[in-house]
């Protein structure tokens, strides 16, 4: 711990999660005691030039910072980064991928696409040296993840390296205020009754939520909602259900509660804009994706955080369900598949959390994936107030059950077949619009429902 | 009607406006500066001021933003975009004098549909081949190059600047050219001796324009580029488009880096840029 | 530039020739001038725009190799009768009328901007270097960051400066999600007014000094100046400074792509930015390819029928020449 100021610019520069001086020096102790972890068996001979795509988030942020650590210990391998907002380095990244360019060795992506490239035969298959290295401690990693990152042949085709599911986060102090209690397990309903008591028009307001287009954007929460309410995007035909009672319930639920107790311009919110808002102690409530636990738990970024309280998503028919991990693919293109494992393996490792632990705080660790990361003390005491509600989401979560009624895809959060980006965008920008207060929600769930059935008829599914 | 004739440089010199008139400038002035201020001081704040609330114009500024945008490599950046447009740029200018000579002082038949030629191949959106553009790229070997992105930034600015200095070729006095002819002046002494200097401050406005262009493009660069051996300025700010927490005053402190090169050669060569864009009208 | 002469030159009309150009003599030495630029932007755009349409004939998402398939004209037939159906299920009906509405609005708002700033600053005043310079730097900007910049700084709903100004006169609009169309005309016209500004600038700075000062003697007032002189003068240089606006805006996407993606619903998808969403955010390159192909044939249309009627409304005014 010799450069305390330098790892707490470095956290805070990376967006994430600058931690108090207090908790730097406790970490400090706590790491301290842990003996150091032994040093992998590596083959530090091999080399070439690594072109790794990633996304523009505090936790790769932190890669990025940490990168020198792998260099160190293989310095013939050619470390180049690109690092782009997440819309445009997933473009950019289904380009290289698909046409087969292999101008990127590692690519970043998530659960939808990891099943779909491997099927194309266009990433390989990484599980299976991963596996074969004991050091690297394959079942630590959660079975969920693996579970949903692997191809239809059961191998595991992308590492994870963070992963998330999704929680109500909420503010004590305004629920004290009001009288209100939150449940252990809040319904939407009862979230629906707390937003319209809490909401002030000019903040804070009843409840944050994204509705900024987007299938990876507004379309999670939505459609976790929906299938919350019972609800589906399509049947086992490929017939949309975007206008069954079930699906129009969920989808009038979240839309009708973005207008009544919800941010004014919801459609230009995404998951910083909301995170911004409920930092800035203008929103009573907020449903979003686990890994904001870790900013808003931070005081420093969260002038909330004393008041922020944590709660399970939450449910109607069942709960709002939803897994995500970023996680690394190697490109069967790469002329470097040897260098480009020796950095998946890095970058995924429990090492590589304690090395993130170490140097930029517990904050910036990459969370959600591995069982020993919850297990360490030093994570156990910087997220008291959520690791085990976190861990116990996700653990709850299985990608091939996402609704009440059977479906004919994977996912929880989004439809696992690659044409849904264009479904999804077109379905959240025609909501979006009814928020905007421009569309009548019925208008607009009949306009929803045929673009999803002719999407599915173009497609070839149904 | 002598090419040199005395123009109205300064403007109006004898007369006196009202000082509403001033006034009125000076606010209209101020408003639409307004926005690029405001990006340069947010760089200067730290993240937790860049969104209080009133919006602060005054407040201890911070270099924090900066520290952490050189600790990140501005330069190769710096030096990609320099190469391409400057490199774009020379090529766009050896490729157009010569056209847009011929296409004013040398017309070929159906030289008008050469001209629209030229002009349609703006009108395909850029988004429309870039896939295709894509593959042939990587089949040639020129994806994540600066030889790439300076080859598409020529198509990009050349219809311009074919249209441009047409345009000014053609004001050229015919009586010049005939007397230059007669004294058994060759094409090339034509164009270097006589043409180009009376069209100078043409040639360099049309420059400038192309430089800024090429400066400023996004749409390319982000879709070919995969590294930071070809990564333009634009690719750099948008590092600091996180998805997860604030960015605002760092991302601020980016732009203002991205555009000061650009803006700053504006501001010198202003008046030089109206000159040039004023040269076809001399009569 | 300014004498570009637009309608004789490029569009395939037939007006107004320079008579100089008939008495030149048509010779071999520009054809082979011209050739390196040709044959540069021939292979550069036209090779790609070849595969595009060749592309443009096939079922092919490219997440899907395996459908991929030739279906003729089935992309084209699919996307015009879109046009004429009620939904509009590939939002190409709303993105034309779209991409219609922003280089008008910002092509003509631009250009009365543009014109007003330039005849402000024609004239002497103190600090008028300073003004000039404030007003042409939106036009250096990069419009990325100027997009963000406007996004997060100037129209945020909670943080930006804009509503914080308006609030006290119980404004309080949400920018980007009510006003969408406004929001992206007005960084649209902030970037442009500037360039409009230093055409027209040049316009009358080329206006012989001597005229001025004839009719300032005559005892005309300030309007009687910029009406009689100074705007007839400027005819060819509003006519430039609306196609070289057009070509440019037509294609714009950073700003939208940087801001609002095109929503909400598809209130700011411009051609372009659909372009984008469905052959590259999409992979679906088939119909990307065909909607590339309809715009080119319809920007063709469109400058054609443009040069004409600015031809029409300028022509009077070439009289001084």
């Amino acid at each position: 711990m010799s450069n305390d100021l330098n790892r707490r610019d470095v956290v805070k520069r990376a967006g994430a999660v600058g931690l108090g001086a207090g908790a730097v020096a406790k970490l400090g102790q706590v790491y301290a005691q842990d003996a150091s972890p032994a040093a992998p068996a590596v083959d530090t001979s091999i080399s070439g030039e690594l072109n790794v795509a990633m996304v523009a988030n505090p936790q790769m942020v932190a890669l990025e910072e940490l990168a020198g650590e792998f260099q160190a210990q293989y310095p013939n391998i050619t470390l180049n980064l690109l690092v782009l907002p997440e819309n445009e380095i997933r473009d950019r990244i289904r380009t290289d991928v698909s046409t087969q360019a292999g101008q990127f060795d590692v690519v970043t992506i998530g659960m939808f696409e990891a099943a779909d490239y491997a099927l194309q035969g266009w990433t390989i298959d990484v599980g299976t040296p991963l596996q074969e290295d004991p050091n690297y401690d394959y079942a630590d990693i959660f079975p969920a993840m693996v579970s949903a990152l692997s191809g239809e042949d059961g191998l595991l085709y992308a590492a994870p390296f963070y992963g998330e599911s999704c929680m109500l986060y909420y503010r004590t102090d305004l629920f004290e205020a009001a009288g209100l209690t939150m449940p252990e397990q809040p319904t939407w309903t009862e979230i629906g009754e707390f937003a319209a008591q809490l909401h002030n028009p000019d903040g804070p307001y009843g409840i944050v939520l994204r509705a900024l287009p987007g299938w990876g954007e507004f379309g999670a929460p939505l459609t976790a909602t929906m299938n919350a309410f019972g609800g589906r995007w399509f049947d086992e035909d490929w017939n949309s259900q975007l206008a069954s009672e079930a699906s129009a319930a969920g989808i009038t639920f979240y839309t009708d509660l973005l207008i009544n107790s919800g941010q004014p311009g919801a459609t230009t919110s995404g998951f910083t804009e909301c995170q911004n808002l409920f930092n800035q102690g203008q929103a009573a409530m907020w449903m979003d994706a686990t890994s904001a636990a870790d900013l808003l738990g931070d005081p420093e970024l969260n002038p909330q955080a004393a008041n922020t309280g944590f709660a399970n998503p939450p449910s109607e028919e069942i709960g709002s369900g939803w897994l995500w991990a970023w996680a690394f693919a190697i490109e069967r293109e790469s002329e470097h598949q040897e260098a480009a494992l020796a950095f998946v393996k890095w970058a995924t490792s429990k090492d590589y959390v304690q090395l993130v632990a170490d140097r930029l705080g517990w904050g910036s660790v990459p969370s959600g994936v591995r069982s020993s990361t919850y297990a360490d003390p030093g994570y156990q005491e910087y997220a008291a107030g959520f690791a085990d509600l976190v861990l116990s989401i996700i653990d709850a979560q299985d990608p091939a059950q996402c609704c009440v009624d059977p479906t004919p895809y994977k996912g929880l959060q989004f439809v696992g077949v690659p044409e849904f980006v264009t479904l999804g965008d077109s379905v959240t920008r025609e909501l979006a619009d009814v928020i905007a207060g421009n569309t009548e929600i019925a208008d607009a769930i009949t306009r929803i429902d045929d673009m999803a059935n002719q999407w599915a008829v173009e497609n070839g599914y149904q | 009607m002598p090419i040199a004739k005395r123009r109205s440089r300064g403007g109006p010199t004898r007369e006196r406006v009202p000082i509403a008139w001033t006034i009125f400038a000076w606010v209209i002035g101020l408003v639409f500066f307004f926005p690029v201020v405001l990006i340069v001081l947010t760089g200067f704040k730290t993240e937790a001021t860049a969104i209080t609330l009133p919006p602060r114009i005054f407040f201890e500024p911070t270099f924090e933003q900066y520290q952490e945008i050189g600790r990140r490599g501005f330069f190769p950046f710096f030096r990609n975009s320099i190469i391409a447009s400057l490199a774009s740029t020379a090529i766009v200018m050896i490729l157009a004098v010569p056209a847009a000579y011929a296409l004013a002082l040398r017309p070929m038949k159906k030289w008008k549909d050469v001209l629209f030629f030229f002009i349609s191949t703006k009108f395909l959106p850029p988004a429309g081949i870039i896939v295709p553009l894509y593959i042939i790229y990587r089949d040639l070997n020129l994806l994540n190059t600066l030889q790439g992105l300076v080859i598409i930034y020529v198509a990009m600015n050349l219809p311009i600047a074919i249209w441009m200095l047409r345009s000014f070729f053609e004001e050229v006095p015919q009586a010049i050219l005939d007397a230059a002819r007669i004294d058994g002046a060759g094409v090339v002494r034509e164009v270097v001796q006589i043409l180009l200097p009376m069209v100078g401050p043409g040639l360099a406005a049309t420059a400038f324009l192309s430089i800024i262009f090429a400066w400023n493009e996004f749409f390319f660069a982000v879709n070919l580029v995969a590294t930071e051996q070809a990564s333009t300025v634009p690719l750099f700010m948008q590092k600091f488009i996180t998805s997860e927490g604030l960015f605002w005053a760092q991302l601020s402190a980016a732009s203002t880096m991205a555009i000061a090169p650009v803006v700053i050669l504006g501001w010198i060569s202003q008046r030089q840029l109206v000159r040039g864009l004023s040269m076809g009208a001399v009569k | 530039m300014a004498t570009a002469e637009p309608d004789s030159s490029q569009a395939p009309n037939e007006l107004t020739a320079n008579a100089a150009i008939d008495t030149r003599r048509y010779t071999s030495l520009g054809r082979w001038l011209v050739a390196p630029a040709f044959i540069y932007a021939v292979i550069v755009t036209q090779a790609p725009f070849l595969v595009t349409l060749y592309d443009s004939t096939f079922r092919w998402n490219l997440m899907r190799p395996d459908r991929r398939g030739f279906i003729g004209l089935e992309n084209y037939r699919n996307l015009l009768s879109s046009l004429v159906d009620s939904s509009d299920s590939y939002a190409f009906r709303a993105a034309i009328v779209n991409s219609v509405t922003f280089t008008v609005g910002a092509v003509v708002i631009s250009l009365l901007l543009g014109l007003l700033f330039a005849e402000l600053v024609n004239h002497r005043f103190p600090g008028r270097g300073v003004v000039r310079t404030m007003l042409i730097t939106p036009f250096l900007v990069m419009p990325v960051a100027s997009a963000l910049g406007w996004k997060n700084l100037m129209m945020d709903p909670d943080f930006g400066i804009i509503n914080w100004a308006l609030d006290p006169l119980g404004l309080d609009p949400v920018w980007l999600s009510q006003y969408p169309r406004e929001s992206i005309i007005i960084m649209l016209v902030w970037r442009w007014a500037p360039f409009m500004m230093l055409i027209l600038l040049a316009g009358m700075q080329s206006i012989d000094e001597e005229v001025r000062e004839a009719v300032r003697v005559d005892g005309a007032t300030r309007w009687q100046e910029f009406s009689g002189i100074t705007l007839p003068h400027l005819g060819r240089f509003i006519q430039l400074g609306a196609l070289l606006g057009t070509v440019y805006i037509v294609q714009e996407t950073d700003a939208i792509f940087m801001t609002t993606q095109g929503g909400p619903g598809t209130s700011t998808t411009t051609l372009p930015f659909r372009v984008y969403e469905t052959a590259v955010r999409g992979s679906n390159i088939g119909m990307g390819a065909a909607m590339g192909v309809i715009i080119v044939v319809l920007t063709i249309v469109a400058m054609t029928f443009l040069l004409r009627i600015l031809d029409r409304m300028l022509r009077g005014q070439y009289a001084d020449r």
